[in-house]
């Protein structure tokens, strides 16, 4: 491990302490009808309650908070500030956006070192086309907007089972997305329509081979593996400008079934972003807006 | 960088489903050969007129939480190099990404737990270097057509592992062999990757370099040999109707088995013809 | 008549000193009055678990996470039941526009280094207490301090969120086994609660040059004062005790440091209480 010479230095090595030995037998969870299956008793379609607010970094144009379980985000856009001419590239087009997504070293069980992992770039990489579409950068032309995402917590400690780490960092995207998304709205940089993400895990039937999703997975069911009666196989996270019903992000990673299926799942990654549009990101840009005035 | 009129002539063509070359919009081009082992200092190799994949394997500590168990340790790193070919480099990390990712996940075909020699604690790890020398658009899929056939040409050296103890005073001492080596598993799994290119409102495979300056959205799709996607990625600046999402698959599906139907052929002769050599 | 903001940002020097003449300040604050109003102590149920212990604090408009991570390391052979404590403070590019997203400067570096030698120095926290088998294994907490909004006065609101998430942190109670060498201890049920020695509370006082070379000083000072500021003096005093645990920055005069001192030991009386 290439150390960093700038930062206050610990040992060398160091590790999560491991969980007892003598551990009491985990109770599986019965999976009656009334729980509809899932580990905290949600139906296939329900969301997580998701709470969103804005206007927390008083230095930044405009910012969110957005958590959902145990994942909490703040993001922050700073500007539209102009490109110095040396780097304008292309005098065409309209403005750049960059994102740049950080895990809080305390973000997850292990502790994260301060340089950036290869994570940490592939979201801020889907972050960024999946905000692109919902933004008039034409309109912006030799500006840049910049969005710093930090998690401040990439997992729920309650619920992880003894021997997973994080694994399911794509998890993280979807609250990013909406988080930025928000953030962008409160700066009132002008929009198509705010992006909203929603993730979904796909699961096999052992039995009968058939594969099923549920919307919103907690990392809970997917370190575990298996829910509702199914093994965890892929898992789909989708950006959807709502209020237009197109797709902006897409990434689907695994054993996603056929063409038939993937159209399902991503219909209702669509439908469920719909939903915590309505209910949750409305609210808080409305809040926003009257803030403002 | 497009004129306005060279832009709306390409879109025009893609819509009347005809465009510069002559090609349908779901027509590809000719597939470029391979010629495999043409680097001999890297453990496999494949060149084409507009790649070079080079592979090195090396031996890795793996990083463990907590000493906890961890059954599929392997890292597999990507790194592509191109110099003044008109490739941003935001686009290279971006197929960088992709390409580890996918190679790395369960539908990535390599049988990555049969790297790992001590469990828990050492294991190869396999780098990718791709170099591109001349860029003919769709890159993506090129590519990973060139790393597939690289890593079907890959030989690792062979490892034996001597245990000592019992219990958890349990050790491990491991013997690289100097001659004796095997072939990556699963490497005939290994999904083919198409990229779909949206222009106007139809979408179009195997794009030039000016096509794909057109084009606002693009889809990647890694098709596994049982012809079903397994990765889905979206990119580019635009965004798309679901609705149109399953017709860009659908025909992911068709091109993709298409290209792994080729590849085949193309490893296969390849590997004859290097057999013959010796 | 030259618009009050846009004189701010010709002559942001001949714009403090204005205000200071008059006794006042800017945002309305008096010189060396510390305002405690404004100084919210959070212990929030929502911004936690997962690390040992998370703790926002919020001074004026900075708002700062400190998370307590405890891991287990083999501890130094010089010294085989000590444990460590890595504080490190992080301004993110999330907190300010003048921070950028790379290796960090050399201002993030100095406030890191600062609250280090308050740590280190004063023996908050006796280490020993962190031993859980001599020679094999000890607790290494890392508490890093990470910066959400930046508004000024870095060193104080850092080592507050410190101290208040080092007062709130748990440790579970560990085992260290010979035969596995391993140490294993029940996430779930945390009950030692770290033996904090002393909470030092920073008061840092802006130095600022009048006319003609006297110098005032200015308590808490923000982001804006901070950029006119001829140097700073930062004085960290014991909540408990009230001793003086150690004074950093330039050179002040006498009279001024025993006043910043006085007020230092004010605001960490009236901290306490929060």
């Amino acid at each position: 491990m290439a150390l960093d010479s700038k930062r206050i230095k610990g040992p060398e090595k160091s590790f999560v302490p491991l969980p007892l030995l003598v551990q009491s037998t985990p109770t599986p969870t019965p999976t009656s009808t009334k729980t509809k299956g899932r580990i905290d008793g949600r139906g296939t379609d329900e969301v997580r309650p998701l709470f969103a607010t804005t206007r927390l970094v008083r230095q930044a144009s405009g910012s969110a908070f957005v958590e959902v379980g145990g994942v909490k985000v703040v993001c922050a856009v700073y500007g539209p500030k102009p490109v110095p001419a040396s780097k304008v590239q292309d005098h065409h087009s309209g403005g750049r956006i960059s994102c740049d997504v950080r895990l809080s070293p305390f973000a997850a069980l292990k502790r994260k070192q301060f340089m950036k992992e290869p994570a940490e770039h592939s979201l801020s990489n889907n972050l960024h086309t999946a905000l692109l579409p919902s933004l008039l950068l034409a309109h912006l032309p030799k500006s840049q907007i910049d969005i710093h995402i930090q998690i401040l917590q990439a997992q729920n400690p309650t619920s992880i089972p003894p021997n997973a780490f994080v694994s399911s960092l794509s998890l993280l995207l979807a609250p990013c997305i909406t988080a930025a998304s928000l953030a962008l709205a409160d700066a009132q940089i002008e929009m198509m329509d705010s992006v909203v993400g929603c993730n979904l895990g796909i699961y096999r039937n052992p039995s009968t081979q058939k594969l099923f999703w549920m919307v919103d997975c907690t990392e809970e069911e997917i370190e575990t593996r298996s829910n509702g009666g199914g093994v965890w196989v892929g898992n789909c996270v989708v950006g959807v400008m709502p209020s237009i019903g197109k797709v902006t992000g897409l990434v689907m990673d695994g054993d996603i079934g056929d063409v038939g299926f993937v159209m399902e799942a991503v219909q209702v990654c669509v439908d469920a972003c719909a939903k915590i549009h309505e209910v949750v990101v409305k609210k808080a840009l409305i809040e926003s807006a009257q803030a403002k005035e | 960088m497009i004129s306005v009129c060279e832009r709306d002539y390409i879109i025009g063509g893609v819509q009347a489903n005809a465009r510069g070359d002559g090609r349908r919009r779901t027509d590809a081009r000719p597939l470029l050969s391979f010629e495999l082992g043409a680097v001999p200092q890297a453990s496999g190799s494949a060149k084409s007129a507009a790649l070079l994949v080079g592979v090195k394997v090396a031996i890795a500590e793996v990083s463990h939480v907590g000493a906890q168990a961890d059954d599929d340790d392997d890292v597999e790193t990507m790194n592509t190099r191109s110099k003044h070919l008109g490739i941003s480099e935001d686009s290279i990390r971006k197929y960088s990404d992709f390409c580890s990712k996918l190679l790395n996940s369960d539908a990535g075909g390599l049988d990555l737990a049969s790297l790992c020699f001590v469990p828990n604690t050492t294991c190869w790890v396999i780098h990718v270097d791709v170099l591109v020398l001349a860029y003919t658009g769709n890159l993506l899929d090129t590519m990973f057509q060139a790393i597939r056939a690289a890593l079907a040409n890959t030989l690792i050296p062979k490892v034996s592992v001597e245990e000592s103890g019992s219990g958890l005073a349990r050790s491990f001492e491991f013997d690289v062999a100097d001659e004796e080596t095997e072939e990556l598993k699963g490497v005939n799994d290994i999904p083919a990757v198409v990229t779909l290119y949206k222009i106007g409102n139809y979408h179009v495979i195997d794009p030039t370099p000016l096509e794909e300056l057109c084009s606002d959205v693009q889809l990647t799709v890694a098709i596994s040999r049982k012809g079903l996607p397994c990765a889905i990625h979206k990119y580019g600046s635009g965004s798309v109707d679901p609705s149109l999402l399953a017709d860009m698959i659908q025909d992911a599906k068709k091109h993709g088995l298409a290209s792994l139907e080729w590849m085949d052929r193309e490893i296969q002769r390849e590997k004859l013809r290097l057999s013959n050599l010796e | 008549m030259v618009n009050p903001d846009t004189f701010k940002k010709l002559h942001p020097q001949e714009f403090h000193r204005r205000f200071l003449g008059k006794g006042v300040r800017p945002d309305g604050r008096e010189g060396l009055m510390i305002d405690l109003l404004n100084l919210t102590l959070v212990t929030p149920n929502r911004i936690h678990r997962n690390c040992k212990r998370k703790c926002a604090r919020s001074n004026g408009w900075n708002t700062v996470i400190c998370g307590i991570k405890a891991e287990v390391a083999v501890p130094d052979t010089n010294h085989p039941t000590t444990g460590y404590l890595v504080p490190n403070v992080d301004f993110p590019p999330i907190c300010g526009s003048q921070f950028k997203p790379t290796a960090p400067g050399e201002f993030t570096q100095s406030v890191s280094e600062m609250v280090y030698r308050v740590v280190k120095g004063n023996n908050i926290l006796d280490l020993e207490t962190l031993c859980i088998e001599g020679g094999k294994a000890v607790w290494v907490l890392y508490a890093d301090i990470v910066f959400l909004n930046y508004e000024g006065n870095a060193v104080d609101a850092a080592l507050l969120a410190f101290t208040a998430a080092l007062k709130d942190t748990k440790l579970p109670v560990a085992v260290y086994s010979d035969v596995e060498g391993t140490v294993r201890a029940d996430a779930a049920d945390r009950s030692v609660s770290l033996d904090v020695k002393r909470v030092p509370f920073g008061a840092t006082f802006g130095i600022f040059e009048q006319d003609g070379g006297a110098k005032m000083a200015m308590a808490d000072p923000t982001d804006e004062e901070e950029a006119v500021l001829i140097s700073s003096v930062t004085v960290v005093v014991d909540g408990e005790s009230q001793e003086l645990m150690g004074t950093f920055g330039a050179q002040v005069p006498i009279d001024l440091m025993d006043q910043c001192i006085g007020q230092a030991k004010k605001r960490a009386t009236a901290i306490k209480k929060l």
